[in-house]
């Protein structure tokens, strides 16, 4: 058995890089990606804990949490869709018309 | 164990879910006319509010402890539903104007109205994960419905992105909850918290609030507010400023009151002045009356967070009744605006939402004028109004638990925000119509008139009889 | 600190337990690696043409893979998604099922009904607004 900080640092880890990635990256869809990456290392930690204090709440929490993480992908792409429709690029740092 | 006894105590949340997904089949059954859509979806609101109110006093926990139907509940479920209502009785005109009177509209707002109540009712931290999941992604889709717009798809997108991460961390929060303590339902976890008030247990519950704070709009977290709230269709960004907030806060409220975190008390109330400070401050430079009204609703959340700051049963009361009179008056101010407003030749812009196009508009339309100048002044909190009597119990909640220069902070913040409000007033009657259309009245439809007027009349109504509120809702006092 | 690498220690001793597995991983790779590089070593090579290029059967490569796409396929895609993921309720469910006492079968059966019919009405949805079309 191993211990279940290995799998706390892991998911930390995990977390951290998708943090990172949504702060430095410029393009939307990678943006969306390294979200999911939060997402899934959630999991990991979830599942971890549920493993490790014998308690089905965790397993069944990441159900729901990969449910709307699809659902959120599908209305996502449809808003990335039409955005690209309109202005050609999913470039961030030119999604600027809105500011003060 | 779960039974069907326990549908019986969930009746609304039922009529509005069975309603979103009947109102879906009739939305593509009957393609030509928004008709049918919009009286069954109106219908089905009224009945879930009126279900709720016959049901105000019931304090149950049902379906495996997933659900609390308590009376707080209960009076957050219902300012949400009131809100929602008005904006219904609203959207059909202005979806019409723009030409995006899908039938889908209703359904995906009455799944949003549905993940709101879910959340506000949840027990557990995996009902409060999924009713505001249910909430944020319709938000997401209403937000960016003007698909041929530059600003609303680029709102959508932001609010998207910022959305979805902030989620993350919301989760991430649950999870180290779920580690520290072993339960997700909430009551078990608040029974136990005192004794195991590790690390892990307060940063989950840290990540835990960011993500709500983000919701309702709290000072760090507070920079997609302006930009949702103007590229949305108006409509939306009224009901998302009054029925989300109501949500996230009627979520958020009852946990914080019970965890009591009297040493965080320093932490919370800078938080309450950065926010009223950025919300009043920067509203002062607007010209856009949209972003204003989005700016206000950064500072309401700054008076919200004074009353949660002072955690007692006092301050419960304080924000319902803020948020009935908030309801009132900024989903009124959102709905003049929507119906004053209108498309650009080119239908991609957004005219009629500058102050500049705002002038003389007494002259041509003394009651829209008088409508707007009602909620304006309601929203600085000058006295017959009810924004007053909202800002009245909450300082006074703030008072009562020794946070006398944080009322004095948000006293005269409010005081600053009478100048930006009075700004607009000052267009309107006293400025002369600018412009080609500038002699012509604005065409008001009978429904968009009903919604402005059931706003006027509850913000004078609780303006002049404050006692009301508290009648109805007599448990709140103690 | 010497606590610290005994636990290590200890840590990589649990590993011992996966042995058998780590045993037929390495086997896998080596059979793999000796299966392609035997048939290139003793088979007979007679390039031509065809058998060059890059499909020896089936059609001529055409043009980049970064070419856009038909949205139609996005509508597949969104909702196989979604409908992928919901049929995960139904497996707990389904495993559970024949565990419940008897008096609470009907009310979980009538549940997971209830659930499928959610589905149903999406699903109806999509067909009355042609995403199941393909033309």
């Amino acid at each position: 058995m191993l211990e279940l900080n290995y799998f706390l640092v892991l998911s930390a880890l995990l977390f951290s890089i998708g943090v990172v990635g949504v702060l430095v990256r410029r393009n939307a869809m990678i943006i969306f990606m390294c979200i999911e990456l939060m997402l899934n290392a959630i999991n990991i930690s979830l599942v971890a804990f549920s493993s490790f204090l014998g308690n089905d709440s965790g397993q069944i929490f990441v159900f729901f949490v990969l449910t709307v993480a699809a659902a959120e992908a599908a209305v996502g792409l449809a808003i990335v869709i039409s955005l690209f429709r309109n202005k050609e690029s999913l470039d961030i740092d030119k999604i600027n018309i809105l500011k003060w | 164990m779960i039974n069907f006894n326990d549908l019986k105590e969930i009746i609304p949340l039922i009529i509005i879910a069975a309603s979103a997904l009947i109102s879906l089949l009739i939305a593509v059954y009957s393609k030509k006319s928004g008709m049918p859509v919009y009286v069954f979806s109106l219908l089905a609101v009224l009945a879930a509010l009126i279900f709720t109110g016959l049901n105000v006093t019931k304090d149950v926990i049902i379906i495996s402890e997933m659900l609390r139907i308590n009376p707080y509940s209960n009076a957050f479920c219902m300012i949400a539903l009131l809100s929602v209502f008005i904006t219904f009785m609203a959207s059909k005109d202005y979806l019409e104007k723009l030409g995006i009177n899908f039938g889908e509209y209703y359904s995906i707002l009455l799944f949003a109205l549905f993940g709101m109540m879910t959340m506000i009712y949840a027990n557990d931290m995996l009902t409060v994960f999924i009713g505001l999941e249910t909430m944020s992604i319709c938000f997401y889709v209403l937000t960016g419905l003007l698909r041929k717009r530059m600003k609303s798809n680029e709102s959508a997108m932001k609010y998207f992105l910022l959305g979805a991460f902030m989620t993350g961390f919301l989760l991430y929060g649950m999870s180290l909850i779920y580690g520290a303590t072993g339960y997700t339902n909430i009551t078990k976890i608040l029974a136990t918290y005192t004794a195991i008030r590790t690390p892990m247990f307060l940063i989950g519950l840290a990540l835990f609030m960011i993500g709500f704070f983000f919701k309702i709009g709290i000072f760090p977290f507070q920079m997609w507010i302006p930009d949702v709230y103007e590229g949305a269709p108006t409509v939306v960004s009224g009901m998302m400023s009054t029925a989300g907030k109501v949500a996230a806060v009627g979520t958020l409220i009852p946990v914080l009151i019970t965890l009591n975190l009297v040493e965080y008390k320093m932490l919370f109330s800078i938080l309450a002045t950065l926010t009223m400070l950025y919300g009043n401050i920067v509203a002062l430079s607007q010209s856009n009356l949209k972003r204003l009204l989005a700016y206000s609703s950064i500072a309401s959340a700054g008076y919200i967070m004074v009353g949660i700051t002072s955690m007692s049963d006092l301050s419960i009361k304080g924000i319902a009744f803020y948020l009935l009179a908030y309801v009132f008056m900024q989903l009124g101010a959102f709905i003049v605006v929507s119906v004053f407003e209108n498309s650009t030749p080119d239908g991609k812009d957004f005219r009629n939402v500058t102050f500049d196009e705002y002038k003389g508009l007494a002259k041509r339309s003394p009651v829209l004028a008088i409508a707007l100048t009602v909620f304006l002044l309601s929203l600085a909190g000058i006295p017959p109004f009810a924004g007053f009597w909202g800002k009245y119990y909450i300082f006074y909640a703030a008072i009562k638990s020794d946070l006398i220069w944080l009322s004095v902070i948000a006293i005269l913040l409010s005081v600053i925000s009478v100048y930006y409000y009075l700004k607009v007033i000052v267009y309107m009657w006293f400025k002369e119509p600018e412009g080609e259309t500038s002699g012509e009245a604005v065409p008001v439809k009978a429904l968009s008139y009903a919604a402005i007027m059931v706003s006027l009349a509850g913000t004078l109504l609780f303006g002049l009889y404050p006692d009301l509120f508290f009648t109805f809702f007599k448990f709140l006092i103690k | 600190m010497t606590l610290v690498f005994c636990r290590t220690y200890l840590s990589l001793l649990m590993l011992i337990n996966y042995l058998p597995v780590i045993l037929i991983m390495g086997f896998a790779v080596l059979l793999a690696v000796v299966m392609v590089k035997f048939s290139t070593l003793f088979g007979p090579q007679r390039p031509n043409k065809e058998k060059q290029s890059t499909y020896e059967s089936g059609m001529e490569p055409i043009g980049s893979a970064r070419d856009r796409f038909s949205v139609k396929y996005y509508m597949v895609a969104v909702s196989f998604i979604v409908f992928d993921l919901e049929v995960v309720f139904l497996y707990p469910w389904a495993i559970s099922f024949l565990n419940f006492p008897p008096q609470q079968m009907l009310y979980s059966l009538i549940i997971a009904l209830l659930f499928i019919l959610i589905l149903v009405v999406g699903l109806i949805y999509e067909y009355k607004k042609g995403v199941l079309n393909w033309d």
